[in-house]
């Protein structure tokens, strides 16, 4: 059993159908790119995963167990939404850091807060622990371990923070704003802080399209350096080579259907549908 | 101007409303707040609540789709993405608009005049007229001129203090 199983993801934006049943699987530590001409409907594939966008139909399993299914979709609340969420992180291709935070702040907002959630609980546990002290001295006990472990885990929030962006090779840029990093930088950002949560698949969409040429290479060093590090990954790029290399399997999809899929060799090296081998054709041309 | 015309004859005029004064033994309390006053004060509520509302209707809309889908995708929950996300840049884009918007308030309490509201400008004819100096009024332009003044300093701190990022 795959890791991940997509299948039958349908989508439709009234009364156009722009995904008309996706089937893909995916190994733990594997990698895939979608490549495909534009309005193939990838972002669209993307978004699904994340939840930005509800698929009409289909089904998503991680690990076995079913995270989406387009048939109770609806009816799903929206704090299990946000709890499957955490197992994707989506890298946008506008980047979309938060303006008013730092480097270092845009990576640690979001655990931050889904820390402060579970601060009452802690607080809960606390209490129950010390119940047995006098009434006053409990209550001190309590406000000093609380805040001991809120200074712990801030401490070790900042440090996870840090090792991220260092990472990413940012190590000296931590403090400064995203209107003060070059594009590059900022998506460089960008994956650092969806690296903040944990997800165990990492979505790439377009991540260096926005980017000037020669700041392309340092996006793609640092997702090269995350399959070293054996991260899952789907990423959506028109950086053929840069597919060709990095990937384990490359799906190409055109109008809404996966039309091939396979290793990078057999994509790119025998292309089998006309439609891939015109794609191929026409990119390289560019 | 009118909309304090209609707010405060309005009333009387389709019905037996008359605008309530709270009488107490205070003089001057009593002439400041008089049923006029509390017209006025409904009159410019209604008015500037419209205006600021636009404002930070326009500040919202403002921010692009992707910072709520940035946030979402990290999992954070709606109210909390509204507060730390959006909010802060929502205040910053609005400060050029609200700070004209005040010191535009600041200049239209002077309407308040026309329904005999003893407001600055009003009690400055009024000297000027027992009186038959020039003066009052001209301290009145520029009692209006200290205050925009300062309200225009204390906008440019609040601006600058912003001014650390570019959104
Ligand atoms: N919110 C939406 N409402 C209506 N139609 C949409 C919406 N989002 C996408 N579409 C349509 O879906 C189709 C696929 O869009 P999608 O963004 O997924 O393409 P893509 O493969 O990512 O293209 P590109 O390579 O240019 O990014 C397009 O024809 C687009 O017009
Ligand atoms: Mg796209």
């Amino acid at each position: 059993m795959a890791f991940l199983e997509v299948k039958g993801i349908e989508k439709k934006f009234g009364n156009t159908e722009v995904l008309k049943g996706i089937d893909f699987e995916l190994e733990k530590g594997q990698v895939l790119t979608i490549i495909g001409s534009s309005g193939s409907g990838k972002t669209t594939l993307l978004r699904c995963l994340n939840y930005l966008e509800t698929a009409d139909q289909g089904t998503v399993k991680l690990d076995g167990k079913v995270i989406f299914d387009g048939a109770t979709a609806k009816s799903v609340k929206q704090a299990e939404i946000a709890q499957n969420r955490l197992n994707f992180g989506l890298v946008f291709q506008s980047f979309n850091l938060f303006p008013q935070y730092n480097a270092l702040k845009n990576v640690m907002l979001a655990p931050n807060l889904s820390f402060k959630r579970t601060v009452k609980e802690r607080k809960k546990a606390i209490a129950e622990k010390n119940a047995g002290l006098p009434f006053g001295k409990k209550q001190l006990v309590c406000f000093r371990e609380l805040r001991a472990e809120k200074k712990a885990w801030c401490l070790e929030n900042r440090k996870k923070a840090e090792k991220l962006l260092e990472r990413v090779g940012l190590a000296d840029k931590m403090n400064n704003y995203p209107c003060e990093l070059s594009g590059g930088q900022q998506q460089r950002v960008a994956i650092a802080r969806a690296l903040a949560m944990g997800p165990k698949i990492l979505c790439f969409d377009e991540p260096t399209s926005a980017l000037d040429p020669e700041l392309t290479g340092e996006v793609l060093k640092v997702i090269r350096g995350l399959k070293n590090a054996d991260s899952t990954m789907i990423i959506v790029t028109h950086e053929m080579e840069f597919a060709k290399n990095v990937s384990d399997v490359v799906i190409f999809m055109a109008n809404g259907v996966i039309e091939e899929a396979g290793s990078p060799e057999e994509v790119f090296g025998s292309p089998k549908s006309e439609k891939l081998r015109a794609f191929l054709a026409n990119s390289n041309n560019k | 101007m009118l909309q304090i015309i209609i707010i405060f004859y309005g009333p009387g005029l389709v019905s037996d409303f008359v605008w309530p004064t709270f009488e107490t033994a205070n003089e001057t309390f009593n002439k400041l707040f008089s049923a006029r006053f509390i017209a006025a004060l409904v009159a410019f509520v209604i008015n500037y609540a419209c205006y600021f509302s636009e404002i930070f209707r326009g500040g919202i809309e403002s921010i692009p789709k992707g910072q709520y889908e940035a946030g979402q995708v990290l999992g954070i929950p709606k109210g909390k993405i509204f507060l730390h996300i959006v909010l802060p840049q929502v205040i910053k884009r609005i400060l050029a608009p609200m700070s004209n918007e005040v010191i535009t308030l600041v200049k239209d309490t002077s309407l308040a005049r026309i329904i005999a509201v003893s407001e600055i400008l009003f009690v400055a004819f009024n000297v000027m007229s027992l009186t038959a100096l020039i003066w009052p009024l001209f301290y009145t332009g520029a009692f209006y001129l200290i205050f925009v003044g300062l309200l225009t300093i204390l906008f440019n701190l609040l601006e600058k203090k912003l001014s650390y990022y570019k959104v």
